[in-house]
């Protein structure tokens, strides 16, 4: 499904003097499919843009499209439904509930413990090298461990988009090239979003979008590079 | 079992939970051992007083003059009615114990050829000695009576025997009864024959009469006829039977307050430490209105628990007060008892949902803020 972000303004506390602008004037388009990259130095507005696309933030003003939903003014409980049914979402930190098992983590998006979707988690723990543990406790488990059960949680529900929030960042590098392989996989028919300071990671992807100071500076595509 | 179903969060969460789940426990074990001595006394006010009145109306002069001769004329009319000669002048003398407090009981003045057939029409039994004879000062009493005051078949009561007795003179209990309905009867008519009895008090049966027949028979009545029916209890100890509804009604109140304060401040830590498992689950997807049903299907799972245990173990120690002391005395308390059931379940059902919202509208204002 298209992604359209209009003249998108996010400003934190815009209602107090001296509110922080994270997004200035974002305008992009996305066809839904691919590979995304969204770079930028700390502070710099990328796991802004990404969570206004993701309908976790709310623009100050401009409009965020998916399909023909404007995200922007979709009511509250509208956009939570949307994101459990369209998107995967992994976070900087693995936020895996603690007194649930690994199984139990990655099967909350569906909210469902049947043999078919207990096969499916256990099919990408499998993957991720990760299945021996799938009855043990987040807290028993490494941090590298802990996020790619976060990752296969963020897959369970065959999302449209993916967004990825440094996903990779508690991670080895081998673990985290194996992480994006796993994730370029779905990049023919689902967006999969990722803000990463490793541009390694993104070799492979179809589209970096590099944000200063709440602005995008610089596009690039294959073979291509496209300055704002 | 689905993820985020309400017990998955409380298998795993057992300690976090206690404190609610005990607080609760303590509170309707409050509420209910209350309620359950209000429930005693009411029963015993009923066995002692108002079961007798739904068998039996009882009519006399209480100055000692006759009955007028048409009251008499229509009982006599009554068909299918048992009329039975009565002395009341020893009523209200032997007094009971049991629930928070006592009540006297009603002692009949009867012949002694109408001694059984009173007893059988209550279905109550002679657990031991004989029904008392015309004339000899015996009287029959209920054996939890005997119990509380240490009496045995032979011995005597009455006022020339201790003080702790009202009877004046002195009766040897020739029997002990026991059944669903408390009250003593002696054979003292003297030298008079029923029908002079009967001329200054009698008791009829009122299963085959109406209402209004009852209330119609009364009403011939002069000023200074007593008569004991339903009503007549009614008003006397109504003022005291909802004297105690009300306060079991405000004891729940109070301790709803406490514990809603007490609790929803636990709350709110409670749920300040899973502010990141609110938060993932609401990225993911779950909306507030899910995440909170969740919550208070968590609470109200906890607080029920609390409410079951209270019950089960003010039931277990009731039962155990009863059979090692209270029974042995010839006292009882009830063990169920449905209104204050009903009662201390306003505890789980106002708690969780009042002990909730306070933490609720606090961790969901905070979600906005927290960066993922």
């Amino acid at each position: 499904m298209n992604y359209q972000l209009n003249s998108v303004n996010l400003i934190y506390d815009a209602e107090k003097e001296g509110g922080t602008t994270a997004l200035r004037d974002v305008t992009l388009s996305f066809d839904g499919k691919g590979l995304i990259g969204i770079q930028g130095p700390s502070g710099s507005g990328k796991s802004s843009l990404l969570y206004t696309m993701a309908g976790l933030k709310r623009p100050t003003s401009g409009q965020v499209f998916y399909g023909d939903m404007d995200l922007s003014t979709m009511p509250v409980s509208e956009l939570a439904s949307l994101r459990r049914r369209d998107f995967g979402f992994i976070f900087q930190q693995h936020f895996l509930i603690n007194y649930m098992t690994v199984l139990e983590n990655a099967l909350v998006p569906l909210n469902m413990n049947n043999k078919t979707v207990k096969k499916k988690a256990m099919d990408f723990f499998e993957r991720l090298g990760i299945a021996q543990y799938a009855n043990k406790y987040p807290f028993q488990l490494s941090g590298g461990q802990r996020q790619r059960a976060a990752i296969v949680r963020a897959l369970m529900n065959d999302p449209k988009v993916i967004f990825g929030d440094e996903p990779t960042a508690a991670l080895d590098h081998e673990s985290a090239r194996e992480v994006m392989e796993l994730l370029s996989e779905y990049t023919g028919n689902t967006m999969v979003v990722i803000v990463t300071h490793d541009e390694g990671l993104l070799e492979n992807a179809n589209r970096i979008i590099y944000v200063r100071d709440g602005e995008i500076i610089r596009q690039s595509e294959p073979g291509q590079e496209v300055s704002q | 079992m689905k993820p985020l179903n309400p017990f998955s969060y409380l298998k795993s969460n057992v300690k976090k939970t206690l404190p609610i789940f005990v607080s609760e426990a303590v509170g309707v074990l409050l509420i209910y051992i209350f309620a359950l001595f209000a429930a005693t006394t009411n029963k015993m006010v009923e066995i002692a007083t108002f079961d007798v009145t739904d068998k039996y109306n009882i009519v006399y002069t209480k100055d000692g003059t006759n009955l007028p001769q048409s009251f008499l004329n229509e009982l006599e009319d009554l068909q299918d009615v048992s009329v039975i000669p009565v002395q009341m002048n020893l009523s209200g003398l032997a007094y009971y114990r049991g629930g928070m407090g006592g009540t006297t009981m009603l002692t009949f003045n009867l012949f002694e050829n109408d001694t059984q057939a009173f007893v059988d029409s209550f279905g109550i039994e002679l657990a031991e000695g004989a029904f008392p004879q015309n004339n000899q000062f015996e009287m029959l009493v209920p054996l939890e009576f005997a119990l509380q005051n240490g009496l045995v078949v032979g011995d005597y009561i009455g006022n020339d025997v201790s003080d702790e007795y009202s009877f004046n003179g002195k009766y040897r209990i020739c029997g002990l009864i026991q059944g669903d309905v408390l009250f003593a009867v002696t054979c003292q008519p003297g030298d008079n024959t029923k029908e002079q009895i009967m001329s200054k008090g009698a008791m009829y049966q009122i299963d085959g009469l109406s209402i209004v027949e009852q209330g119609q028979l009364i009403s011939t009545l002069p000023e200074n006829a007593i008569a004991i029916t339903r009503d007549y209890y009614q008003q006397e100890f109504s003022a005291t039977l909802n004297s105690m509804n009300i306060l079991t009604y405000i004891l729940t109140a109070v301790m709803v307050v406490i514990l809603c304060i007490a609790l929803g401040n636990l709350n709110i830590v409670l749920l300040a430490n899973r502010r990141d498992e609110l938060t993932i689950l609401h990225a993911i997807g779950f909306t507030k209105r899910k995440l909170s049903q969740k919550l208070w299907m968590e609470n109200l799972f906890v607080c029920t628990g609390g409410y079951l245990a209270g019950v089960l173990i003010t039931m277990l120690a009731i039962w155990l007060l009863n059979t090692l002391l209270l029974i042995p005395q010839g006292k009882v308390l009830e063990i169920i008892d449905w209104n204050g059931l009903i009662i201390a379940f306003a505890l789980p059902a106002i708690i969780s949902i009042f002990s909730l919202l306070p933490s609720l509208i606090s961790n969901f204002h905070r979600m906005k803020e927290i960066a993922y």
